[in-house]
């Protein structure tokens, strides 16, 4: 057997780790960097780029440059998150075939999936090169308030990257793991990532060689870069009002403004004083225009103070789902970039009311886990166990615009929930069924997973036939949906409208083309 | 239970009617202990899982009750209904019990027979009382149940059997776990865990301990054997209550156990008890009731486990394995589950404990060994051995002399008792 692989697929960075003799390590390439930015950019010369080479031009190559696509996998273009990704990036968002988000740059337009595909293959590309064999298995991780469409978006980025996808796994479980490996107390721990798009917590039980998830809370488009945004919005203001001048619809100023502010925003997590310094911003009739503005940790909290409690509604609600107090909680383990900033730190810790572990790498543990979780279940390792749940419910839209949940949210997985249905109509033969996922009462403000239709029912008077609809949320998080005929014993045939994922056509086409394109080194 | 949606059942909640005569009904103890449970806040669901009452039982019981007049259930107005799909009644009536056709022992698949016959027992009686699917009594506290849960889930899990071939044990397993997961929950909640209590009635007045007897004046000796502990298996054992099944689902179950039965039947024939061990055991899992099948399980078990230890310690003249060792010792543990009073058993798991330095359980099978056959003089030696090893010195000494006194004739333990009374040459000499 190959070797399988961990790889951290997150919005800013990707990181790739693997079991060496026992111990989970962390990948570098060539370059010697433990992390690779996960971006995908087309030059002027129309290569393609990924990674550190294409971070390096993104400030001259602004519009062709995709970053934070994470944030828009398995998303609808309609969705707010879309629509509100539009008024920043510089790149061009536009609708594809399932309403789901594309993106277009050097003219050419890609999917989601096909662009964190890219990001993937140049992890599996670095493992290779690290190894001098070719990987073919991973364990890839996500967020782990992604919901189904999500999922199953990132695990067709690993189809597209080549490689079979043994398991998704939730980032912070992932991050538990790697933490409580060799650990044989009990404790509960909780688990607080804020990476650069998402935000997660989850209380887990560690124990007997056991992993347990009690509860998890999250929000998946809350991140660093949402730091990033404000710091940025910020410093425009001040520009205009010092200089008169809006940079808003320089794509290149607005680049480099961006860049220089989460340079800023590092800093400012170990000085309590900055500066943004961009000589030759703009031109205009005076010439040319200078950028220089003071930042102070104090205005920097300010312009975020409310993103760092809303991660705090969620930390408390996500406590009271595991039917425990602050006290109850053991350790608190802090991952992601973003909790480096002190503001974090504070609320965490007066929230705890206890200082957060220390000891562990922010940036790789996630990886690290992943690559425990892939060895885990390769070798058939009967010492540890992960115990998962499914962050969102699951149920099914009725007439009245209701959401009828079917699997509540915090149900351990896999899971498996039947439900009968019927025809309301003489000699009907088809029934349609939607099914969502989200906490709303309303159908509508949950997100629709897809509609499936039940065809072939064999006619008869309302309210005869008797179709038993089976829901299953696997180890992935992912639904799957089957469905019977109680009568006849028939696996009835399921039409499967998704909304926003591709299908296995589309992979394949995207598979063949891009077989065209041989990155670079 | 699987297939009957829960969210429906747990609205459907049956009350007394109004105009109930009670001395209509010739009611079974069982029957007078669900309808007592019956006071129209207590859902189908929550019925269902009282413990000591199959699920099917409660079913049948309900539906014929409700035939009757005796009680209702106020259906809630048809909502959640959608323009084209209407969530259908759910059946009042049990599952199939599907599970039960199409199974089998299949070699050819990536687990082992054994494991095979132990998913399809724990499958079986997947209905039983949560305490006794989690294995735990009924005073366990939250760390116990959650510690039962994560010991089975670690068998059960499906990820432990990653993308190998199982057949249909995968689903399975997948069932198990879900109802695993049903028990920890409903247990780790205070307020369903009372519930559950309620329904289960008294608990059971625990075995009282065996009283030493008073012993005869005189011949009294300096050194008594401790009683025997019971086995896991044993608690468990006394803790399973049977529970009434449908008179059909019994039949299938019976017929299924007699074909269990006679597979094992011809495999012993030829001795080949690795085969009759999984099908018997699937056999006496079917049909509890029957005597035959369990004392032949009893015996055909034993042979098996004895049969695979001695071929582990057999070395072919080499050194022995530790891991082998270990094997073998846990082997002839199961063979004292069902024999628990053979002294040759004993004592061999005694020798094995000791070589692996397990003095506790040295101890306790030597002793064992001793109590069960005084008069072998070697027995008595071993225990001694154990208890040297163990540094009870003190101890060793008293049984060797009721070992002396016992067997005046045998050399070997006088030249032992000699020894004692020879002056050491060196009093903290190495133990
Ligand atoms: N010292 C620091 N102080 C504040 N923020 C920091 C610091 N270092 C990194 N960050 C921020 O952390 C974010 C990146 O974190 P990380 O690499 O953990 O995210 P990610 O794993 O790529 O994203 P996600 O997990 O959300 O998908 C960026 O927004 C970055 O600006
Ligand atoms: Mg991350």
């Amino acid at each position: 057997m190959g070797h399988v692989i961990g790889i951290d697929l997150g919005t800013t960075n990707s990181c790739v780790a693997m079991v060496d003799q026992g111990k989970p390590i962390v990948i570098p390439n060539t370059g010697g960097y433990r992390t690779t930015p996960s971006m995908f950019a087309i030059s002027s010369d129309g290569k393609r780029l990924v990674g550190h080479l294409s971070k390096r031009q993104a400030i001259t190559n602004p519009k062709d440059t995709l970053y934070a696509v994470k944030r828009l996998i398995g998303r609808r273009f309609d969705s707010p998150e879309v629509q509100k990704s539009m008024d920043l990036c510089p790149f061009k968002i536009v609708r594809g075939e399932n309403d789901d988000a594309r993106l277009e740059i050097a003219g050419k337009v890609f999917t989601c999936p096909e662009v964190m595909g890219v990001v993937v293959r140049e992890m599996k590309r670095v493992a290779e090169e690290y190894l001098g064999e070719p990987v073919t298995q991973a364990v890839i991780t996500v967020p782990a308030y992604f919901n189904d469409t999500q999922r199953q978006s990132t695990k067709d980025a690993g189809k597209i990257a080549g490689l079979e996808v043994l398991r998704i796994i939730n980032e912070p479980t992932s991050a538990a793991l790697a933490y409580g490996i060799g650990e044989k107390k009990e404790e509960t721990i909780a688990v607080y990532d804020l990476g650069g798009g998402t935000f997660d917590i989850s209380i887990l039980e560690l124990g007997s060689g056991v992993i347990e998830v009690l509860a998890t809370a999250g929000d998946t488009f809350l991140g660093g870069e949402d730091f990033d945004r404000r710091l940025v919005a910020h410093v425009l203001k001040k520009f205009q009002e010092s200089d008169g001048l809006d940079l808003s619809s320089d794509l290149m100023a607005l680049q480099r403004l961006k860049d220089a502010s989460e340079k800023a925003k590092c800093d400012l997590s170990s000085l309590n004083v900055t500066e943004i310094n961009l000589p030759f911003i703009a031109n205009d009739e005076g010439g040319a225009r200078h950028l220089n503005i003071e930042v102070t940790r104090e205005t920097l909290e300010e312009l975020v103070g409310d993103i760092v409690h809303k991660t705090m509604d969620a930390v408390k609600q996500c406590v009271s789902d595991a039917g425990l107090t602050p006290a109850d909680i053991d350790q608190v383990v802090l991952i992601g970039g973003q909790t480096r900033m002190p503001l974090v730190q504070q609320c965490v810790t007066s929230y705890f009311k206890k200082p957060p572990h220390k000891g562990l790498n922010a940036d790789e543990v996630v990886a690290m886990g992943a690559a425990i979780q892939a060895d885990i279940l390769a070798s058939h390792d009967d010492r540890i166990l992960l115990l998962d749940v499914t962050p969102l419910s699951l149920g099914i839209g009725t007439f009245d615009g209701q959401f009828a949940p079917l699997i509540p949210r915090n149900t351990t997985v896999p899971t498996r929930k039947s439900h009968m249905f019927t025809t309301t109509r003489d000699d009907q033969t088809a029934v349609k069924i939607r099914v969502l996922q989200g906490e709303s009462n309303q159908a509508d403000e949950n997100h629709l997973l897809g509609e499936f239709v039940l065809t072939e029912i064999p006619k008869a008077k309302s309210g005869a036939p008797e179709i038993e609809v089976s829901f299953e949320i696997d180890s992935d998080g992912i639904v799957n949906v089957f469905a019977r005929d109680v009568e006849t014993e028939r696996e009835q045939s399921i039409t499967v409208n998704a909304a926003g994922t591709l299908s296995e056509e589309e992979i394949a086409q995207i598979i063949k083309t891009n077989e065209d394109y041989d990155l670079p080194e | 239970m699987h297939s009957v949606d829960g969210s429906e059942q747990e609205k459907r909640i049956p009350r007394l009617a109004s105009s109930w005569d009670p001395s209509s009904l010739q009611l079974s103890p069982e029957e007078g202990f669900l309808l007592s449970r019956i006071d129209g806040q207590t859902s189908l669901t929550l019925l269902r899982q009282i413990g000591g009452i199959a699920p099917e039982e409660v079913d049948r019981c309900i539906e014929h009750w409700l035939s009757e007049g005796v009680v209702v259930i106020d259906e809630g107005k048809p909502d959640r209904a959608e323009v084209s799909a209407q969530a259908a009644e759910p059946k009042a009536e049990a599952e199939p019990v599907d599970y039960l056709s199409d199974l089998r022992i299949d070699s050819a698949l990536d687990i082992t027979p054994e494991l095979q016959a132990q998913i399809l027992e724990f499958e079986v009686s997947l209905d039983k009382p949560y305490f006794e699917l989690l294995e735990v009594s009924r005073d366990a506290d939250t760390k116990q149940i959650k510690r039962a849960y994560f010991s089975l889930s670690k068998v059960y899990h499906p990820d432990r059997y990653f993308r190998a071939n199982l057949g249909d044990y995968r689903v399975r397993l997948e069932r198990i776990f879900r109802k695993l997961v049903e028990a920890y929950e409903l247990l780790s909640d205070p307020n369903t865990r009372a519930e559950i209590e309620r329904t289960m009635g008294p608990m059971p007045e625990p075995e009282p301990e065996p009283v030493a007897e008073a012993s005869e004046a005189g011949a009294a000796p300096k050194w008594k054997l401790p009683p025997r502990k019971l086995t896991k298996r044993q608690t468990l054992e006394r803790l399973r209550r049977h529970f009434r099944i449908p008179p059909q689902i019994l039949a299938e179950r019976k017929l299924k156990a007699s074909q269990f039965f006679s597979v094992a039947m011809v495999a012993a024939k030829r001795e080949r008890w690795h085969e009759a061990a999984p099908n018997l055991r699937l056999a006496v899992a079917f049909d509890p009731w029957n005597d035959e099948y369990r004392t032949r399980f009893s015996d055909i078990l034993s042979h098996h486990y004895e049969q695979r230890a001695a071929k582990l310690l057999d070395s072919d003249g080499g050194a022995i394995d530790q891991g082998d060792q270990t094997e073998a010792l846990r082997l002839l543990e199961e063979v004292l589950i069902h024999r628990p009073a053979d002294p040759e058993v004993n004592h061999r798991a005694a020798l094995l404990a000791l070589d692996l330095d397990e003095l506790g359980r040295a101890t306790e099978y030597a002793e064992a060994a001793c109590e069960l056959c005084p008069e072998s003089a070697e027995k008595w030696l071993t225990l001694v051995r154990v208890l040297r090893a163990d540094g009870l010195h003190e101890k060793a000494k008293l049984v060797l002399k009721e070992a002396a006194r016992l067997h005046p004739k045998n050399e070997k333990l006088q030249a032992e008792l000699q020894k004692l009374r020879r002056p050491r040459r060196s009093a903290k000499g190495g133990g």
